[in-house]
C-alpha cells in the first residue's frame, strides 16, 4: 500500500459540468482538479467524456460523498468495486471521502452527518478505514465535515477524534477549513483549538468553500466566496501545516470560471505570504 | 444495539419521518436548541432530492406549476426513501408513483417516462456506431442471417400524450402546448449519438420492426414481420430503408453476423 503520501499538487478547483468545455478550451492555469467520484460512476457519456479529455491535461483527485465509512451498515461492496473501476480509470493522485455517516437500515439520506466522538465510534471508523485502504490498495484520506448536531454520547473533540481516527487508520486527512468554522461557531469552540490538535503529518489537503447563515447557525452551503474569517483561518492552517494542496469548492450558485481562479489566487497569496514570513 | 446504532437508527428516523427519538441524543444550546439543529438535516433532506428531482426531471418540473412540482416531490420523497450511494438515481420509482397517485393526470407519469429514459441514455455505455459504409460493404450472402445489437442508449417508449411536444416547448421556454391524447398510440426511440440525447417518433411497422430488431430476431424475420403492414412486393424496399434510417441515426452498435 501507498503510504503517508504528502507532496503537495498546488492550488485547484472542483471540476464542474459548467466549466468543462472551458477548462478543455483554455487550459486555465489551475494546478489540479478535484473530481465528485460518485458523478462519475457511470457507464459512459458527457461526463466520463470530459472526464477523461480533462485528465489529459491535468492532475485529478477524486472526492466522494457516500463511502458512509462511520455508518454502522455493512460497507457497500458494489459501491467499493465502483470506485475501484473509477480509480483504475482514471489514476487520481490520491481519493478521499467524508468523516461521517449517510445512512442506516439501506437508506441514503444524501448527507454528511457527524458521528459521537467516542472511543466506540473511533474503533468502529479505523476498522472500516482500513478495510477500504486494503480493498483498494492505497490510502485514503479522510475530511471533517460541517456539523449542526453534537452528541451526548461524545467524550472527546471533533480533532480528538479525528487524530485518533486517522492514527489508528494510518490514513490521511482531508481538512476543511471552511468546515473547521462553520463548526466552531455551530458548537462555539476556537477553531485554533482545532488546528492545533490535527497531527501535522496526516493533513493531505485543505478545502476552501463559502457558507451561509440559517438563524444563528451557519450552514455549510458552498454557494458563496470563501468568507473572511475562512481566510484567516486558511493563513493560520498553512502557518502550521505548511505546504499542502489547496482547493475551492463550489457546489451551488456556481460563478465564471475566471472569478474561481480569482478566488484561488487569494489562496495562493495567502501561502506565499506565509512562506516567506517564515524563510 | 451499540450506542452508536441506536444514535444512527434514531437520527435517521427524525430525518425521514419526524420521529422525536433523535433529540435525546442532540446537544442543545443558545445558538440552537436539539430541535432547531436536528431540523437543519430534516429540511436539507427534502431540499436536496427536491434539487435533484427538478434536475433530472425537467420536463415534469416545466410543465407543473411550481406548487404541484413541489406537492408530487415531497410526497415521493415520502414514499420512497433514498436507497442508491448516488443521489442521480432517486427518481428511479417517480413515473410509478405518479401513475399510481396521480389518475387525473396521466401524462404527468408520461413525462416522467419520457425525463428518465432521457436521463439513461445520457450517460449510457458508449458504443462506436456502425456506419453505413460498413453495411454496405456486407457480403450477399450475409444478410438472411443478420442480427443486431442495439447501442446501449436506445430505448422505445409508447407514448398517449403530446409529453415530447411539450418537453420541447420547456426546453425551449417556449409557451406549452395544451396537454393532449395523441391520435393514436406512439412509439418514441430514445438514444445518444455521441453526446446528444436524440429521439424521435416512429410509424407503426418501424415500431414493430424495432420491436423485433431488439428482440434479436433476424433481418429477414423482421422484414417478415413488416409483411403484417405492407405488400409483400413492397417489403424488401421498406426493410432496407428501416435499416439505413437506424444506422444513419446511430442506433446500431454492432452486426452479427
Amino acid at each position: 500500500m501507498q503510504s503517508s503520501m504528502r507532496g503537495n499538487l498546488g492550488f485547484g478547483l472542483g471540476l464542474r459540468v459548467e466549466h468543462y468545455q472551458q477548462v478543455l478550451g483554455e487550459r486555465p492555469a489551475v494546478d489540479w482538479f478535484e473530481v465528485i467520484s460518485e458523478n462519475y460512476m457511470v457507464d459512459g457519456g458527457k461526463p466520463l467524456h470530459y472526464l477523461y479529455k480533462i485528465r489529459e491535461h491535468y492532475p485529478l483527485v477524486m472526492h466522494g460523498v457516500s463511502m458512509s465509512i462511520g455508518s454502522t451498515q455493512p460497507l457497500n461492496i458494489e459501491y467499493l468495486q465502483q470506485l475501484k473501476a473509477l480509480i483504475n480509470r482514471v489514476e487520481p493522485e490520491w481519493i478521499s471521502d467524508h468523516l461521517c455517516w449517510t445512512g442506516v437500515h439501506g437508506r441514503n439520506l444524501h448527507d454528511l452527518m457527524p458521528l459521537p466522538y467516542t472511543e466506540e465510534t473511533v474503533r468502529h471508523v479505523a476498522g472500516r478505514v482500513r478495510q477500504v485502504q486494503d480493498y483498494l490498495g492505497r490510502q485514503m484520506l479522510l475530511e471533517n465535515v460541517s456539523s449542526y448536531v453534537s452528541y451526548q454520547a461524545s467524550e472527546m473533540t471533533e480533532w480528538e477524534f479525528l487524530a485518533a481516527v486517522v492514527e489508528q487508520a494510518d490514513c490521511m486527512i482531508l481538512l476543511d477549513v471552511n468546515n473547521i468554522y462553520v463548526s466552531s461557531h455551530n458548537h462555539e469552540f476556537n477553531p485554533l483549538d482545532f488546528l492545533a490538535g490535527v497531527p501535522v503529518n496526516r493533513v493531505q489537503q485543505f478545502h476552501l468553500a463559502g457558507h451561509s447563515y440559517n438563524g444563528e447557525l451557519i450552514i455549510d452551503t458552498h454557494d458563496h466566496d470563501v468568507a473572511d474569517p475562512v481566510w484567516e483561518l486558511y493563513r493560520q492552517a498553512v502557518k502550521r501545516f505548511g505546504n499542502v494542496a489547496t482547493m475551492i469548492e463550489r457546489d451551488d450558485n456556481i460563478p465564471p470560471l475566471e472569478e474561481l481562479i480569482e478566488e484561488l489566487e487569494i489562496a495562493r497569496q495567502i501561502a506565499g505570504d506565509v512562506r516567506e514570513a517564515a524563510a | 444495539m451499540s450506542g452508536l446504532t441506536k444514535i444512527q437508527t434514531d437520527f435517521q428516523s427524525y430525518v425521514l419521518e419526524g420521529g422525536d427519538d433523535a433529540l435525546q441524543h442532540v446537544v442543545g444550546s443558545a445558538r440552537g436548541s436539539a430541535e432547531q439543529r436536528l431540523d437543519v438535516y430534516y429540511q436539507a433532506y427534502r431540499l436536496r432530492l427536491l434539487e435533484v428531482i427538478g434536475s433530472n426531471y425537467p420536463g415534469l418540473k416545466g410543465m407543473l406549476s411550481g406548487e404541484e412540482f413541489i406537492a408530487v416531490c415531497y410526497a415521493y420523497i415520502d414514499k420512497y426513501p433514498s436507497t442508491q450511494p448516488s443521489i442521480r438515481w432517486f427518481g428511479s420509482y417517480l413515473a410509478d408513483f405518479l401513475e399510481e397517485t396521480q389518475a387525473d393526470h396521466p401524462h404527468w407519469a408520461e413525462m416522467a417516462c419520457f425525463d428518465r429514459v432521457r436521463d439513461k441514455a445520457f450517460d449510457a455505455a458508449d458504443v462506436n456506431a456502425v456506419t453505413v459504409e460498413r453495411l454496405a460493404g456486407l457480403a450477399a450472402n450475409a444478410w438472411s442471417g443478420l442480427r443486431f445489437e442495439f447501442q446501449p442508449s436506445v430505448q422505445k417508449l409508447d407514448l398517449l400524450w403530446n409529453v415530447c411536444d411539450i418537453w420541447r416547448a420547456v426546453r425551449k421556454d417556449e409557451p406549452m402546448p395544451e396537454p393532449e391524447l395523441l391520435a393514436e398510440r406512439t412509439t418514441v426511440a430514445v438514444w445518444r449519438l455521441d453526446l446528444t440525447v436524440c429521439w424521435r417518433s416512429m410509424p407503426g411497422d418501424e415500431a414493430a420492426a424495432l420491436v423485433a430488431a431488439m428482440n434479436n430476431q433476424s433481418f429477414s424475420d423482421v422484414c417478415a414481420g413488416l409483411c403484417d403492414w405492407h405488400d409483400e412486393s413492397e417489403v424488401p424496399a421498406r426493410g432496407a430503408g428501416i435499416l439505413k434510417q437506424w444506422v444513419t441515426d446511430g442506433l446500431i452498435g454492432r452486426l452479427v453476423l
